[in-house]
């Protein structure tokens, strides 16, 4: 979690670093080009740090996710308004978006919707952030297995986790190189420990407990 | 460009899910998984904690509110199903099931819908090994004991008109007192009308035999006409069929097969007809099994001759081989108490650890992993006693001389429920009581307990550590991990004293030299160092890419280290030179000294234990050739001065093998 204490430029990489997904993808979903939507998002983490709002944030209720995305809002109808205030240069350092990715991602956005197509940007700033939580609770756990030298394990069992029934471990099994039983045990442990971790990177992005269901909740729906 | 489709709900994946998995499967199945009694609300349950999950949905532990407190398993079916209809037809049979009442029958109490309507059964909690698993290596007499009362317990709901259309291993759960307890009747027939095959993996005696189906081919056939009895009969002779594996005794695989025919009029009419032939069979008796072969009938009779109490083990292949208690998972490394005359032996799987006599090859008792799996294990310093740490954060004293617990769980995973990675006691010097070392899952921190189980304290070691030495004089202990890092704490009152980077790769062996002067560190990636405790590094070895660990010698005066390029290099501890080389045709995997340092043993990659005399570098023994890898060794003296080999394999669990002098 960003701790607003810590020095300015270096949070605000951090920012950058984990947010800049749904950020990006809204922004380009809204019809900007690539290197509009780059200029917007590092000028909206820029802003954002700068004006001290994000700080105060510790301290309101609500989600971080849909504070972020009203500030992007609130970014873009400024924006509009000041179109040269913050275009590169001016004693800024270029962010770490990453750009292999920006690459990557690309051919998402090659294309006009088509008529009828739901997908708004809210709805894919939404489903980004959630990729984001996925992302950063597979690389948590990834690491604890692998400091444990079980990386196979979880390589092998990791699918467990996006489905709710049992899972087939008759192939796991052999290569793990242990009875069915086990797996099971493994499958059990695996989930158990994704479960945790993904609601401990999504309970810090909310403000108590209960929200912590209501927020999984609508990001389960942005994808439906 | 990945353009794979969900297997849970067949959306094709984008690019960017993250480790191409399906991103709304995983919250849901995230959201669906409950914990501990937040999101269930039934009216008279208070319900703990998750304790399994299949393909129907998930069990829990609960207890039964009000003024008959009862602990009962509660199964929530999972969505999907038709709420209503199940819970009619369930309705239908709990008349039935009502009048069951035998005790290895768990009884199932209430029926109902959860708030969010999802349907729920309580019924009768019973904890324990599904029937395979906790009859693996047991006698063809205990199998056969148990399996009656299995029979015994189906025959009765028979007699009562239940059918359990859903036997298999998973659903005849066998309890720590040896109860078997069928479970599940009646559920199959609510809530699956058409029911499609079941489908288990077997493991046999060395690998895969295949996947049997439990389930009777006429259930298979839509509408279930002819379901009745007889299918019964069908799983009944497919699990016992499981239980008794390839090298039974040709009599009872007959009636095994007989049970299981696939046509209902070949199988045994009744579970009872069946039971029978058993029975005779366990009382010395003739069996008749009429076998149907090329469309004529033949009666053959087999005469049994066994003294089935003599029975230990199956017919043995080798002589000069005891093959013990098979186990699942691999053998982790032996722990050989002082005098040679105890040793514990814990499982990759987390079952249940034996603790043997080495000097004789006998089974003293086993640990079984109940509550949780055991991960570690460790003798006290004087031998008494021994420590096992289990799978949730809880450790408990055992006695070495018979095995038998001294302790009740002592909770040392103070923040949330955790696998005992490291369990070690010893007494610091100057100190009357013991104190024993923990570290818990992945949390970095080592932590001291007294013997009441209260803390003295903690150490923050910064990343998770496996392989804990501790130097002779009992000051200083040190901790390999991840990267190689060793971490030196002082033991007397947790300070972390150094924090010494490794090259990069996790540590595959710690030991500290007999005098306590040095510490000997290996890494996966074949390098080699001795160190002092403070840290520095008095000189490194590389001979080749691996190092699979390091073995002292029992005068301390050369260590042996087991490369990744067949060799087993025996080096001088004072000046640092290669003393001698032994070769494997394969990578060497773990080496040991024998107690007089006399002899050195090595197992590796060309699945081969070799010894060799250690002066002359000769060959004691032809190789012994396994039929796994074999991952551990060790060498013990064997009662009347011969050597016992103790070979920790892959799958088979622990062979000795004798080598006399």
């Amino acid at each position: 979690m960003v701790s607003a204490s810590q020095d300015s430029s270096s949070a605000l990489e951090e920012l950058c670093r984990i947010y800049w997904k749904p950020v990006y993808g809204f922004l380009r979903r809204s019809g900007y080009q690539r290197e509009d939507a780059e200029d917007l998002t590092q000028s909206y983490f820029y802003r954002l740090l700068k004006s001290g709002s994000f700080a105060e944030r510790e301290r309101v209720t609500g989600k971080l996710r849909s504070y972020l995305l009203g500030a992007l809002k609130r970014h873009l109808a400024d924006d509009l308004r000041e179109k040269n205030a913050l275009k590169r240069g001016g004693g800024q350092q270029a962010l770490p978006l990453a750009s292999s990715e920006l690459d990557a991602e690309e051919s998402q956005y090659q294309y006009v919707s088509p008529p009828g197509d739901e997908m708004t940007p809210d709805r894919l700033f939404d489903q980004r952030w959630t990729l984001e939580i996925l992302s950063r609770t597979h690389q948590q756990i990834r690491e604890h297995y692998d400091a444990a030298g079980k990386l196979k394990e979880y390589e092998l069992l990791k699918p467990a986790v996006a489905m709710s029934g049992e899972f087939d471990s008759a192939a796991a099994a052999k290569s793990l190189g242990v009875a069915p039983a086990s797996v099971r045990v493994l499958v059990h442990r695996l989930r158990r420990h994704f479960r945790a971790a993904m609601k401990e990177e999504v309970s810090q992005t909310v403000n108590s407990r209960v929200e912590v269901d209501e927020e999984l909740a609508h990001l389960l729906s942005s994808f439906s | 460009m990945k353009s794979d489709f969900c297997p849970n709900c067949g959306v094709q994946l984008s690019q960017v899910a993250p480790e191409n998995l399906c991103p709304p499967c995983t919250v849901k199945a995230v959201m669906g998984e409950v914990e501990g009694g937040i999101c269930l609300e039934i009216p008279g349950l208070a319900v703990h904690e998750e304790v399994g999950e299949g393909g129907f949905g998930v069990v829990y532990l609960a207890t039964q509110t009000g003024t008959f407190k009862r602990r009962v398993a509660l199964k929530v079916l999972k969505a999907g199903l038709d709420t209503r209809a199940v819970l009619r037809r369930f309705e239908v049979e709990q008349q039935a099931l009502a009048l069951l009442d035998h005790a290895n029958i768990a009884r199932i109490y209430d029926s109902g819908e959860t708030e969010k309507g999802y349907p729920f059964f309580t019924m009768e909690f019973i904890e324990g090994f599904p029937i395979t698993e906790a009859m693996e290596g047991k006698d063809l007499r205990s199998i056969l004991t148990t399996f009656l009362q299995v029979c015994s317990a189906v025959s009765h709901a028979h007699e009562r008109g239940v059918i359990h259309r859903d036997l298999k291993p998973s659903n005849i759960l066998v309890t720590a007192g040896g109860s078997p307890k069928v479970i599940d009747f009646g559920i199959a027939k609510a809530t699956r009308p058409e029911l499609t095959p079941g489908m288990t993996v077997y493991t046999g005696a060395g690998g895969y035999v295949g996947t049997p189906d439990y389930m009777a081919p006429e259930q298979a056939e839509p509408g279930g006409l002819d379901v009745d009895e007889r299918s019964d009969v069908f799983s009944l002779g497919a699990i016992f069929q499981g239980l008794l594996g390839e090298r039974a005794p040709k009599a009872l695989l007959r009636v095994a097969g007989k049970a299981s025919a696939s046509q209902s009029s070949e199988r045994y009419q009744t579970v009872d007809d069946f039971a029978k032939e058993l029975r005779r069979y366990l009382d010395g008796g003739q069996v008749q099994a009429k076998v149907r072969w090329q469309g004529k009938a033949y009666a053959v009779l087999f005469v049994v001759a066994a003294l089935l109490g003599a029975w230990k083990f199956w017919p043995e292949e080798a002589t000069d081989q005891v093959i013990f208690h098979p186990a699942q998972g691999g053998v982790m490394t032996p722990i050989i108490r002082e005098d040679g005359r105890r040793a514990l032996v814990v499982f990759r799987d987390g079952g249940p650890t034996l603790l043997l006599n080495p000097a004789t090859a006998e089974k003293i008792a086993e640990v079984p992993p109940r509550p949780a799996a055991i991960r570690s294990a460790s003798f006290s310093d004087d031998g008494t006693q021994f420590l096992i740490g289990y799978y949730h954060g809880k450790m408990r004293w055992f006695e070495s001389e018979t095995g038998k617990p001294l302790s009740g769980f002592v909770d040392i995973s103070p923040i949330h429920d955790n696998t005992v990675g490291i369990v070690r006691e010893i007494t610091l010097p100057g100190e009357e009581g013991a104190t024993t070392f923990t570290q818990v899952g992945q949390e970095a921190i080592l932590r001291a307990w007294d013997g009441d189980g209260k803390q003295r304290w903690e150490c923050d070691v910064e990343r998770a550590a496996w392989g804990f030495t501790i130097r002779p004089d009992r000051v200083y202990g040190a901790l390999g991990g991840g990267g190689g890092a060793i971490r030196i704490v002082d033991l007397r009152n947790g300070i972390r004293t150094h924090y010494i980077e490794g090259s990069g790769r996790p540590t595959s062996g710690l030991i500290s030299s007999l005098d306590g002067r040095f510490l000997l560190s290996a890494e996966l990636n074949g390098v080699i160092r001795q160190l002092d405790w403070d840290g520095n590094e008095i000189r490194r070895w590389q001979p080749s890419d691996r190092c699979e660990g390091v073995s002292l010698s029992p005068g301390g005066e050369y260590f042996a280290s087991a490369d990744g390029d067949g060799g087993l290099r025996l080096w001088d501890l004072e000046t640092g030179e290669l003393v001698r080389e032994f070769w494997c045709e394969g990578a060497v995997w773990n080496s040991a000294f024998s107690p007089d340092g006399k002899y050195l043993a090595a197992t590796g990659a060309d699945l081969r234990v070799r010894v060799w005399e250690v002066a002359t570098g000769k060959e004691k023994i032809e190789p012994w050739v396994m039929d796994q890898k074999t991952f551990r060794i060790s060498m013990v003296n064997a009662e009347g001065g011969d050597l016992y080999l103790i070979a920790g394999t892959s799958n088979d669990g622990v062979r000795f093998r004798k080598i006399s002098r």
